[in-house]
């Protein structure tokens, strides 16, 4: 799938650099920046991007909207849509694609064309957003031009409301059945052991004469001690009254030397909480309950259950899971189990993400 | 709606296309079928009415004319709802759509990107700081010529049209000629300078396609012709209807499309020419009983008609000899007549074929195929009858007589096609009587029309009367009845 997407709307450049900043593999390469799935041609009088992830394209295109105040009433705020979309994608096959056409316009089987249009609207309170997708496919490859035009004025907060309800997946769902890459993939954050502990200044003098691992003093006046395994360490910051906060991030406990949970005790450290967190992820809640074992919560959005010792919710609102457990410092070189069916578990549900 | 369909066929005969009364009976019958819907009208007439492809542009637009306006305001048609069209777009119309999507982003970027407009408009013509072919400015701020680009840059069919309108509407009503209309429309609309600026916007290396910007102005240029029409039509249908009759069109005025169906029955009339039985009989295994020798052999068999013999007409077999002017005057003329020539030395054993500007030479091993353009060309290069490229009737006379003189015998049929505009040079009289007293019969073919024969240098009337017979042949209808008298 390809989507182009052309703005002369130039003034958003610094926000859409900034946005495009964040991306992975965000480089800039001759008169162009370059990203993953993501070509974008920057000039003094357009901005062209050339994109192959529609998730990409429907976050980028929800920028290139303007909400502005509305002419001789500038109490109200409209929205300005200056951007012009071609998509080219392979297409569903003509007889499924016809009913989903609100205009039909040309329609030869045996050439293996047609030509329409779908309409999709979004809107909030008084204002919406209507998206016009022109449709010509020809040998199975589809042309998709979308139009946006916006339709009355109402307060900033509807009008961003409306922009941010824009999909344009929701449309080219209906013509290609390319639809890998509809949803921005699900981001994990590593598996991690944290703890935290407030201590005397007396005690850190014990820890550091018998710390495993080597101590760097940094320009913030803090300590960080990196611990034996892969980015295990702790962070040491003074606070008041002679007190001193510690912060435990450890990915490999099982790593940190047999001694290592004598240390956790001089540091009154008696328990590590296990976590990742998962965002991004859409599941449905019908595999949530009866693949996954998840129950419903008390709160409206969130689903709980608890696999192998461990604790996971899911925000079906906020599409975010959040897996946590704790392990005894005492047990500290056992961790690795733990870790292991939290992975586990992470990857049965990934399996049933959409 | 009876008298309205008797009037349009009445139209349809004047521009050409035959509809006999029986055609007109079996329309009736097919609206039946189709419903009287604007399509379903249109499908009748094709069934019953063409009987040529050729003859369906001319429907179209006759169709166009006379129906839309009147269809609407009498009310003669019906609603389509009841039948609904297919949803098909033309082949051409449905490319062209995808056409405009595929290369929408890039045209776009051009539009949007300032140096290549603000390069090719010259004087300022783009505005200070526009951005891109005066688009941001408001289209009655914008000169002719701009919006002329604008139209055709946007490609949109409905902007082009009311440029056109737009620029009609400027020109005043009684406007004689559709020449002068039509030259009118290309200065006011900024068609002229409008061209010009394209040239250059499609010379620069991030211009648009040239290709695609001259089917635009192809679509334009078609889009002017059919509006041109429509304002001539409300003051006089009769300029319409003659020109949509390709048969009565001077060669010289015929389109493409036309010109393409002129030749085909050109080539139909050649072979037409070839087959034509004459008066002589001979003996065949078909045809009629030959009483005579019929008898004779019953004789023989003691007055019993054991076999019966045949015999039937032999197709004609004339020398001619046609001699062609190739000169600038009747340059478009002589495209159609080496055609003809064509058509008739390939059936004619004894034909030979001269061609002479201001000098003559024999021809007839160039007369091959179909290309006329390329034959001339071939002609006027590889022999020197072409000296100062004006016509010399009086020194081709009596280079024929010299040079020729012995190829016109007591049963040749002499065929000459000019246009005898002599540049008031020697008209050799002398020698055209001396070439004409040989021949059988002489025909002298003239493209020009009658009445300018003998204006300024135009010397017809002085070779006419050493002609059997002088026909004005201008269009494929004159060719036609000089073929039907001469040859028939």
């Amino acid at each position: 799938m390809k989507i182009e997407i052309l703005t002369r709307d130039v003034g958003k450049k610094a926000e859409i650099l900034t946005y495009l900043k964040g991306l992975n593999g965000f480089r800039p390469e001759g008169g162009l920046f370059l990203a993953e799935g993501l070509e974008a041609e920057i000039t003094d009088s357009y901005m062209l991007f050339t994109l192959t992830l529609p998730w990409l394209a429907d976050n980028l295109n929800r920028r290139l909207f303007t909400v502005k105040p509305a002419s001789f009433s500038t109490g109200f705020y409209e929205i300005e849509c200056p951007q012009k979309i071609i998509v080219t994608c392979s297409a569903r096959p003509l007889t499924r694609l016809v009913s989903s056409l609100d205009i039909l316009e040309h329609l030869d089987l045996e050439a293996g064309e047609i030509c329409g249009r779908i309409e999709k609207r979004w809107t909030s309170r008084d204002v919406s957003l209507s998206a016009h997708f022109e449709v010509i496919i020809q040998g199975g490859l589809a042309i998709v031009k979308v139009k946006f035009s916006p339709h009355f004025r109402e307060s900033e907060l509807h009008c961003r409301n409306a922009v941010s309800m824009v999909n344009l997946t929701e449309g080219l769902d209906l013509i290609t059945p390319e639809r890998e890459n509809f949803h921005q993939p699900a981001s994990m954050s590593p598996v991690v052991s944290t703890a935290s502990a407030h201590i005397d200044e007396g005690v850190l003098e014990v820890f550091f004469n018998r710390s495993p691992g080597e101590i760097y003093f940094s320009e913030t006046g803090d300590f960080q001690v990196d611990l034996p395994g892969r980015d295990n360490r702790i962070e040491i910051s003074r606070k008041k009254e002679n007190r001193v906060e510690l912060e435990l991030y450890l990915t490999e406990p099982w790593n940190t030397g047999d001694h290592f949970a004598n240390l956790l005790s001089i540091l009154k450290i008696k328990q590590l909480e296990i976590s990742r967190i998962i965002t991004g992820i859409t599941l449905s809640p019908r595999d949530l309950m009866s693949q996954l074992g998840f129950i419903k919560d008390r709160e409206f959005h969130v689903f709980k259950a608890s696999p192998q010792g461990l604790e996971a919710s899911y925000n079906i609102g906020r599409r975010e899971m959040r897996i946590q457990g704790s392990i005894n410092c005492e047990y500290i070189n056992n961790s690795f189990e733990l870790f292991k069916s939290m992975e586990e578990f992470t990857s049965r549900v990934m399996h049933f993400a959409v | 709606m009876l008298s309205e369909i008797m009037h349009f066929t009445g139209l349809l005969r004047r521009a050409g296309i035959r509809v006999s009364p029986g055609e007109v009976l079996d329309l009736t019958e097919a609206l039946k079928l189709t419903g009287t819907d604007r399509e379903g009208f249109l499908l009748a007439m094709e069934a019953t009415i063409i009987k040529q492809e050729s003859q369906i542009p001319a429907l179209h637009s006759l169709f166009e004319l006379y129906w839309d306006e009147r269809g609407k305001s009498s009310g003669i048609f019906r609603p389509a709802q009841s039948l609904a069209p297919d949803p098909k777009m033309e082949p051409f119309l449905f490319q062209k759509r995808l056409d405009h999507l595929k290369n929408f982003i890039g045209n776009e970027k051009i539009r949007l990107s300032e140096k290549v407009v603000a390069a090719a408009m010259p004087g300022g013509m783009a505005g200070r700081g526009a951005t891109g072919h005066g688009k941001n400015r408001p289209p009655e701020a914008m000169a002719a010529p701009e919006k002329f680009v604008s139209a055709i840059l946007d490609g949109s069919e409905e902007k082009m049209r009311q440029l056109v309108k737009r620029a009609l509407d400027g020109i005043s009503e009684d406007s004689p000629r559709d020449s002068e209309l039509h030259r009118q429309l290309r200065n006011i609309s900024g068609w002229a300078e409008g061209e010009e600026l394209l040239k250059k916007i499609c010379e620069s290396k991030t211009g648009p396609d040239r290709w695609a910007v001259l089917e635009r102005l192809n679509r334009f240029s078609e889009i002017a012709a059919k509006e041109i029409d429509r304002r001539i039509w409300h003051h006089s249908h009769e300029r319409v209807l003659s020109r949509l009759n390709a048969e009565e069109t001077y060669f010289n005025r015929l389109d493409y499309d036309q010109s393409r169906e002129i030749k085909r029955k050109l080539v139909r009339l050649g072979k037409s020419l070839a087959v034509k039985p004459g008066y002589r009989y001979a003996p065949s295994p078909s045809g009629k009983v030959d009483l005579r020798k019929t008898a004779a052999l019953a004789g023989v068999h003691g007055g019993i008609p054991v076999k019966l013999l045949f015999r039937c007409r032999q197709p004609v077999k004339p020398e001619i000899v046609i001699l062609c002017d190739l000169s600038g005057s009747v340059a478009n003329f002589s495209r159609f007549m080496m055609l003809l020539v064509s058509a008739i030395q390939d059936r004619f054993r004894w034909a030979r074929s001269f061609a002479f500007v201001d000098a003559v030479e024999e021809v007839t091993p160039m007369i091959r195929g179909w290309d006329a353009e390329k034959k001339i060309s071939e002609i006027l290069r590889n022999t020197g009858i072409w000296q100062t490229g004006f016509s010399d009737y009086g020194e081709v006379w009596r280079q024929f007589e010299e040079e020729y003189g012995g190829v016109v015998g007591p049963r040749t049929t002499l065929i000459i096609l000019g246009d005898a505009r002599n540049n008031y040079k020697p008209d050799g009289i002398d020698h055209f009587a001396g070439i004409t007293r040989k021949a059988k019969k002489v025909i002298w073919l003239n493209p020009a029309p009658k009445d300018s024969w003998d204006r300024e240098d135009g010397i017809m009337s002085k070779y006419a009367t050493y002609c059997h017979s002088v026909f004005q042949c201008s269009n494929i209808k004159q060719l036609e009845r000089v073929v039907r008298d001469v040859f028939f």
